[in-house]
């Protein structure tokens, strides 16, 4: 009990400058600067609630059937939970699986292969994609333009009640940046309150020796692009980051996920081919493909010993945050 | 055949019709549309200018950093505050066909910026600097449709172009012309009649918009 009153509070102490008109994004210690320019787009209680609704909106969509938590919702660590590739509009697949959605204020570009440069216009990637939300931004605006509760709250959080795509876009980001997981039992033995089972200090040693160059912390992710040696899947033909910048040395290489809060963001990789973590250790262990951009740190191959998986395992799942994902603040927004 | 040729003439001719901004303008763009002859149907003209400095003499006179889109089928010229430059005649002007990496990689804009102008890519950021569509019965794609949109910010991608122009006379209202018959009748449509992403294709082509910016004669 006492160990979750802690959690709580901190919780609190965390997101309690969003409780408030004049808010200041609040940067957990140890943590590096954000990426994100606040100056430009600073928070505001009214802007993120507004996010929030247009977040969780289907309007957002042609036909009104999908919301950006369709394929990232709370409870799955903001992505599409047990779907190996997201699906959108009229049940149609996509080509990758989502993204977790988290400590978004520290990453530069966005999907899987970094085609996005800014948080601010990453929505317009799915609304706009025909087999997710298949809608333009300029259809969005006016819908918003028709609804009552939108002209008020749009006039609440900017000021006036004059509906644009920059507002929509950036209220969308202010709820985004809101969701800032650091409150996993790896943080608080960070933060010296708890400390590690023997079986999860053994898991965070071998973690440093092996993940941790790609799966850097605090954010477990160094926010570049590598190939980690999966197969190509012939039915999707996705070469990655080379997609973007046409240059053969970025071929098969993808953003390095996060691997916080990985209990609720089944299944794993770009394209959702593994159902557990199981299945992903093993892959490096033994389905390492040695293509010519297969990452440095891999060059050598992974190993681990039936009592180093589970003390790895152990060790991954101190970084599930169930703060976050039970977040109200961050959940649906019940009228 | 008699009806497309006159449909042609008729758009070119409303294509050629000067810009009338509400104020008193000091720059207008005119659109010159290929000849009817090559059948060309244009539909969409829609480009950005932005960074735009005028000189008398070899003296800056006026800078405007805004961000302008002109929707060049209605025939929308830059209009600015003709006072601050009344006095005197300008001879030549500097200006950007497109909006530049730094505003590129800075997030959701507003005014002509905003990504609701239908000018900014969604599967991969970016503005479209310019946008040129219609149709030819040369091209062969569905509808005879040809589409350019051209941008690209990064690095040998980026398909920024600036225009300087001068006239030996200065004038208190530049007229530039925009010369699309130019930028058609040095492409072979029937083969280059989409180009939708950056790259070297697409900085060839804002070359080729960007040398079809000319002062009026």
């Amino acid at each position: 009990m006492k160990k979750w009153c802690i959690l709580l509070v901190l919780s609190a102490g965390i997101l309690a400058g969003f409780k408030t008109n004049k808010l200041t994004f609040v940067v957990p210690k140890g943590w590096p600067k954000p990426v994100y320019d606040f100056n430009r787009n600073p928070l505001a209680e009214g802007k993120i609630q507004l996010g929030r609704l247009l977040f969780y909106d289907p309007l957002l969509s042609k036909d009104s059937t999908i919301s950006c938590a369709s394929c990232h919702s709370s409870f799955n660590a903001f992505t599409h939970v047990d779907h190996s590739l997201s699906h959108g509009i009229s049940g149609k697949i996509g080509t990758r699986n989502s993204p977790a959605l988290m400590n978004l204020a520290w990453q530069k570009d966005f999907m899987w292969d970094g085609s996005i440069n800014h948080l601010d216009v990453q929505a317009l990637a799915p609304i706009s994609n025909p087999l997710e939300m298949d809608e333009s931004l300029v259809h969005v605006v006016a819908k918003l333009k028709a609804s009552a509760q939108y002209k008020s709250m749009f006039y609440n959080a900017w000021g006036d009640s004059n509906i644009t795509g920059e507002r929509v876009l950036k209220s969308l980001s202010q709820f985004m940046l809101t969701l800032v997981s650091c409150n996993s039992r790896y943080d608080s033995v960070m933060r010296g309150e708890k400390k590690f089972t023997t079986e999860e200090a053994n898991g965070y040693t071998l973690y440093k020796k092996n993940c941790a160059g790609c799966h850097a912390e605090p954010l477990f992710t160094n926010g570049q692009y590598e190939n980690n040696g999966l197969y190509v899947d012939d039915s999707l033909h996705d070469i990655g980051r080379m997609k973007v910048t046409k240059n053969r040395a970025d071929s098969l290489k993808f953003k390095v996920p996060t691997l916080r809060n990985l209990k609720y963001s089944y299944p794993y990789m770009h394209d959702g081919r593994f159902k557990n973590m199981g299945q992903v250790i093993n892959n490096y262990m033994l389905g390492l493909q040695h293509t010519p951009t297969l990452s440095p740190k891999l060059q050598k191959g992974v190993y681990f010993t039936d009592e180093e998986k589970v003390d790895l395992m152990a060790f991954l799942f101190t970084l599930n945050d169930k703060s976050f994902i039970t977040n109200p603040d961050l959940a649906f927004p019940r009228k | 055949m008699l009806r497309i040729i006159i449909a042609v003439m008729l758009l070119c001719a409303s294509l050629q019709v000067k810009a009338q901004p509400e104020d008193k303008p000091n720059i207008l763009f005119n659109l010159v549309c290929p000849n009817d002859t090559n059948e060309i149907r244009l539909e969409t003209v829609r480009c950005y200018i932005s960074n735009l400095s005028l000189y008398s003499k070899g003296r800056l006179v006026y800078h405007d950093s805004v961000y302008h889109l002109l929707n060049l089928r209605r025939g929308v010229g830059i209009g600015f505050s003709y006072e601050e430059i009344s006095s005197v005649l300008v001879d030549s002007a500097q200006f950007n066909i497109g909006v530049d990496s730094l505003m590129s990689v800075s997030g959701a804009m507003g005014d002509d910026l905003d990504p609701e102008k239908g000018m900014y890519w969604a599967w991969q950021s970016g503005y479209i600097n310019f946008k040129i569509e219609g149709r030819c019965n040369k091209v062969p794609a569905r509808n005879h449709e040809f589409q350019y949109h051209i941008g690209g910010y990064a690095g040998k991608d980026n398909a920024l172009q600036t225009v300087g122009l001068h006239m030996l006379k200065g004038a208190s209202v530049l007229s530039i012309d925009i010369r699309l018959d130019e930028f058609f009748s040095g492409i072979d449509i029937s083969k280059q009649y989409s180009v939708m992403i950056p790259g070297p294709e697409a900085v060839q082509l804002a070359k080729r918009f960007a040398g079809c910016f000319k002062m009026a004669r």
